[in-house]
């Protein structure tokens, strides 16, 4: 019975996305209501407002820290990707463990420690409040989880298509340009899109070593979380709108990613 | 840069065609060096970002720098260390970081297991399911917070009205010190559980055929199968995705902090809240490295215990 | 540990040579530091949006300065200004400071410019400005927290703790309005008003109940009943939270709020309680002066016209208003100074403050209160909260180095005194935690500094004094 297990499937499938898609239905449509029927959470149904964008991008300065945002992870998953890719496959054909096990290091530790020492060396360097300071700052969370996660994706790409290209007289740096950067395209595009969203969150780098000139997006949603503003309106208007950036970029990346899911398979 | 070295040779397929001398010499020389060559950003970014200020911290544990009385800080070798371990809130933190990151971990790894293996059958509009389902983890984390903070508000909060509406009591979600702890959990299972799909169903697509199709031949169930196929087969994706998301669940900050900032009472403070608290709200900087070193030893000691059960394959 | 000889040094050269400018000719003149640039942290907020940037443009087109601002949340602007401070960064030259938090901290690690040197040059603070005459003596009273220091902050916001009512309730059920704490809890128990089921419809009374945050509202019934953060004896500070008359206190909050608030009182943040409030859930709110302006929006609130304020009711040791006011101040450690002085000293003119007093800022300014083209949210809320600017102390935190320690400390008896509530387990708690501010204190500060909110400021309010608002109400009997 094909047809049964189909729609078994289907059903299985909304009933996993349900409770995933409710919060951002729930956020994009309360982000219209008007605060004193927040008081009556059962309401769904009001004249939409859009009194709460207005305040938001009024008071604070969320839609200039967005773009700033998306300049600042775009560098640095772009640069990290960059480094990453080159690390990660020396590792995976040198078995450079002490590196790749230094690199794993780096991931577990704990930035709060080390906003301080931090700030002490971007000050020496002038590079507080600066583009390039914070993107080199985030380079601190898209090198090294890029690097854990291609080299998976490089080790599943077949060792003989690369002895080939060496065997015809390729130099290495070649072979990775010609052969291994193509078929790993899908594994890059994925690892890509994970940095950017790791790097798109982080919200104390950008507090600590920005400044009037460069703040992200999550400082500036963060302050609708302090107690002194209290509209559950704005809350979610602000919410909304550092929202969209992420999904238009799911949206115009996801067939890639889908891609990126099935590299696994290719060497098998 | 590497490109113009050997310009001609951008079509695709390698000639055979001789080189000039000296750049055959320098791509040899860049063959020969490459693992030192390709790791030079990687690495100085690295020593910059990482290396020096990590040398600081250590050096910030040994002594007893408090942020307003900067000018009378002095060494006290390892006081910071000793007192860290004698602080109550210290070590309930660390009881409450395995809480929260071991009931983050299993719960999206149980759940996201079990959406993998759907997601991993052929069927139509499997690809747009899949789709809607990453959204969660594309969305800012603070943001995040901010809607489950409505979610969650005890007076005017939708959960609490369909408790009620229901008859039942509502709860307090981030006020009552029993509730406040599983509540940050369902965000983070939330948010994150797409991510723990993502990993196990790239696994799952990498599995060849032949081990399940002799299975089927032997008569297996699709239960059992999956127990003696799918999982032995699985061990080496599971542990990645399980190394990947305990480093991230236990340094979880920004939904916290947003949420609860540690409270009620303490009860959501987690090594890292604890750390933040100690050098931004109490500046006590000093012992807030001293602890910074003791939680990156703590994490270190989880991840080597997780890599024991590693995969040959996942051998660095 | 003493209070850094460096910082008088400099307070005393800066006295004799005044500043820069000082050397040129004596004329007060607007455009003197001309195509300067000055950067400032401040508090995202209505503080920024609805008194500072509006105002800014006119600033920089009289000066030629042109002002920077960063916004931050709180408690991002602490951890950012605490790390920028203690650095010596010249980044930032001047950010707006709540002297009862941070400020003892930043005075007695030398980060706030001294600020005698410009008040008294003619050339660089304006004629007109008035200061210390036009400013409350309230407000005043909270800009000094540590002893022998000398004038570091301009103190400009008066929010003030008080007492929300609503009147429409109070008129319903016929229920005085509480001129004492025994009233309150009267009327508090009057208006918790079930419905034919037995269900809470309305909760009687709300405060801060949760950690730290609680100590701000609750400041104001400690001293009321006679207690105090801390008390000095020969020159020794020890916790005092455990004495006997705050013990009282701490029993009769946590009773208030056990019997008469909703539970999520325990937990909840300020505007969760304002929010619960504005929803007519809650008949009375102990909380800031400022949510008026919600309760009264039609937007925001349930209850817009019939909630009104006055002050918290008096105890056995008198009325004493709890100002938690906001300062600015200049960096130590700024290259422009003079500059951002006039910029403060031009944005906490009469004019702009009378600006921010209009637009939902009370201020310390006494002209902003009694302008004519000023007009409060209601005649008793304007009333209270200018007694709260004349009699008011900065009562909101237990003055300390280690402020947040201490304030956790006193929150956690606040929670024993709400959910036990019986008076042995207040004290033991309370001893407990006196004992644990008592060592805090000797390790982090080494004198006795801190003036200390009991020892300094205006005596209690005069009893006609608090009966003023609730005349204004009408209801009075």
């Amino acid at each position: 019975m094909p047809h049964f297990r189909t729609l078994v499937l289907h059903a299985a499938a909304i009933a996993v996305i349900a409770p995933f898609t409710f919060v951002f239905v729930f956020m994009v449509w309360n982000s219209f209501k008007p605060d004193f029927l927040f008081f009556d959470p059962g309401v769904w149904m009001f004249q939409p407002t859009l009194m709460h964008y207005r305040d938001v991008i009024q008071q604070s300065d969320l839609v200039e820290n967005i773009t700033n945002s998306l300049v600042v992870s775009g560098f640095a998953t772009v640069i990290g990707i960059a480094c990453g890719l080159m690390t990660a496959y020396t590792i995976a054909r040198y078995k450079l463990r002490k590196l790749a096990l230094a690199i794993l290091f780096t991931r577990m530790i704990p930035y709060i420690t080390m906003l301080i020492p931090l700030w002490l060396v971007f000050r020496e360097a002038g590079l507080i409040n600066t583009i390039p300071g914070l993107v080199l700052a985030h380079l601190l969370i898209t090198i090294p989880f890029g690097v854990w996660i291609l080299i998976a994706y490089i080790e599943d790409i077949p060792k003989d298509l690369e002895d080939a290209a060496l065997m015809d007289g390729a130099s290495r740096v070649q072979a990775f340009w010609h052969v291994v950067l193509p078929l790993c395209r899908p594994g890059i595009i994925a690892t890509a899109i994970l940095c950017f969203v790791f790097s798109w969150n982080n919200f104390q780098f950008a507090l600590v070593l920005g400044g009037m000139d460069v703040k992200t997006a999550p400082v500036s949603v963060f302050q609708f979380a302090s107690p002194d503003t209290g509209s559950m309106g704005a809350m979610l208007a602000a919410a909304t709108l550092v929202t969209i950036p992420g999904f238009l970029l799911v949206m115009f990346a996801q067939k890639q990613m889908a891609a990126g899911l099935t590299i696994g398979g290719i060497s098998k | 840069m590497v490109d113009q070295a050997y310009h001609g040779t951008s079509v695709r397929g390698f000639p055979r065609a001789e080189r000039a001398r000296p750049a055959r010499a320098a791509l040899e020389w860049v063959d020969r060096n490459l693992a030192v060559i390709f790791n030079i950003p990687t690495v100085a970014v690295l020593i910059a970002l990482v290396a020096i200020p990590a040398v600081m911290v250590v050096y910030s544990s040994l002594t007893d720098w408090h942020l307003y009385l900067a000018d009378q800080r002095q060494f006290v070798g390892l006081d910071n260390y000793v007192s860290a371990f004698r602080d109550e809130r210290w070590i309930t933190a660390i009881f409450q970081t395995i809480y929260f990151a071991g009931g983050s971990v299993i719960l999206q790894f149980v759940i996201g297991f079990a959406i993998a293996l759907l997601f991993n059958q052929k069927f139509k509009g499997n690809r747009f399911y899949r789709g809607i389902f990453m959204l969660p983890m594309l969305a800012m984390s603070t943001a995040i917070s901010l809607v489950w903070l409505i979610l969650y508000n005890s007076s005017f909060g939708p959960l609490n009205y369909w408790l009620v509406s229901l008859g039942l009591s509502s709860v307090e979600w981030l006020g009552d010190p029993r509730w406040a702890m599983p509540s940050l959990i369902v965000v983070q299972v939330w948010q994150w559980t797409p991510f723990m799909t993502l990993l196990l169903l790239a696994g799952l697509q990498s599995l060849p055929d032949e081990p399940f199709e002799a299975a089927k031949l032997d008569g297996a169930s699709a239960f059992q199968s999956f127990i003696h196929v799918t999982l032995p087969l699985m061990r080496g994706h599971i542990v990645v995705a399980l190394v990947l998301r305990s480093i991230i669940e236990i340094k979880e900050f920004d939904s916290i902090m947003t949420m609860t900032e540690g409270g009620p009472n303490g009860a959501t403070e987690t090594m890292n809240m604890n750390i933040y608290l100690n050098a931004f709200s109490y500046s006590q900087l000093g012992m807030a490295a001293a602890k910074g070193v003791i939680f990156f030893a703590f994490i270190l000691l989880i991840q080597a215990l997780l890599l024991k059960i590693r995969a040959r394959r996942w051998s660095y | 540990m003493h209070f850094p000889s460096r910082l008088i040094a400099g307070a005393a050269v800066s006295l004799v040579l005044g500043s820069a400018a000082s050397t040129a000719a004596q004329e007060f003149n607007w455009r003197q530091f001309e195509g300067q640039t000055i950067n400032g942290i401040l508090n995202e907020g209505p503080l920024v949006s609805a008194y500072i940037e509006p105002q800014l443009r006119e600033f920089e087109d009289l000066t030629g300065i042109t002002v920077r601002l960063e916004k931050l949340a709180d408690s991002q602007a602490r951890q950012k200004l605490d790390i920028v401070l203690s650095g010596k960064d010249p980044s930032v030259d001047f950010f707006n400071v709540q002297m009862d938090e941070r400020g003892g901290a930043y005075t007695v690690a030398g980060y706030l410019e001294n600020l005698e040197g410009y008040l008294a040059n003619p050339a660089l603070t304006p004629a007109d400005y008035n200061y210390p005459g036009d400013w409350a003596k309230g407000c005043l009273a909270t800009t000094k927290v540590v002893k022998d220091a000398p004038l570091n902050n301009l103190v400009f916001s008066a929010q003030a703790q008080l007492l929300h009512i609503r009147e429409d309730l109070f008129r319903q059920h016929g229920v005085k309005i509480p001129e004492t704490l025994d009233e309150l809890e009267e009327a508090a128990k009057k208006l918790t008003i079930r419905d034919a089921n037995g269900n809470i419809e309305t909760y009687g009374f709300i405060s801060r109940g949760a950690g730290l945050q609680a100590t701000a509202s609750f400041g104001t019934y400690l001293r009321n009943f006679g207690g105090s953060w801390f008390r000095e004896e020969n020159g020794v500070k020890t916790a005092n939270f455990a004495s006997k008359e705050s013990i009282d206190a701490f029993e009769y909050y946590g009773r208030l709020i056990r019997e008469y608030a909703p539970p999520a009182a325990l937990t909840n943040q300020h505007a969760a309680n304002a929010n619960l409030f504005a929803s007519g859930k809650v008949a009375i709110l102990s909380e800031l002066n400022f949510y008026i302006y919600n309760f009264n929006d039609p937007a925001r609130s349930r209850i817009a016209g019939n909630a009104t304020t006055i002050l918290v009711p008096r105890g056995p040791a008198g009325s004493y208003p709890n100002i938690p006011t906001t300062s600015f101040a200049i960096s130590s450690f700024s290259q422009k100074k003079d500059a951002s002085w006039l910029f403060l000293a031009w944005i906490t003119g009469k004019e702009q403050l009378l600006y921010a007093q209009k637009n939902g800022t009370p201020v310390c300014r006494e002209s902003a209160w009694v302008d004519p083209s000023y007009q409060a949210p209601s005649p008793a809320w304007g009333e209270a909260s200018r007694l709260a600017v004349q009699y008011g102390r900065a009562l909101a935190k237990p003055p300390a180095i280690a402020i947040n320690e201490v304030r956790e400390a006193v929150g956690k008896v606040i929670d024993v005194a709400i959910r036990d509530g019986s008076r042995a387990a207040i004290e033991a708690e309370a001893s407990k935690q006196a004992a644990i501010v008592d060592e805090l204190i000797a390790r982090t500060e080494k004198d006795s500094l801190f003036t200390g909110p009991e020892q300094t400021g205006q005596p209690s309010a005069p009893i006609e004094a608090q009966r003023r608002p609730i005349e204004l109400i009408g209801l009075a009997n």
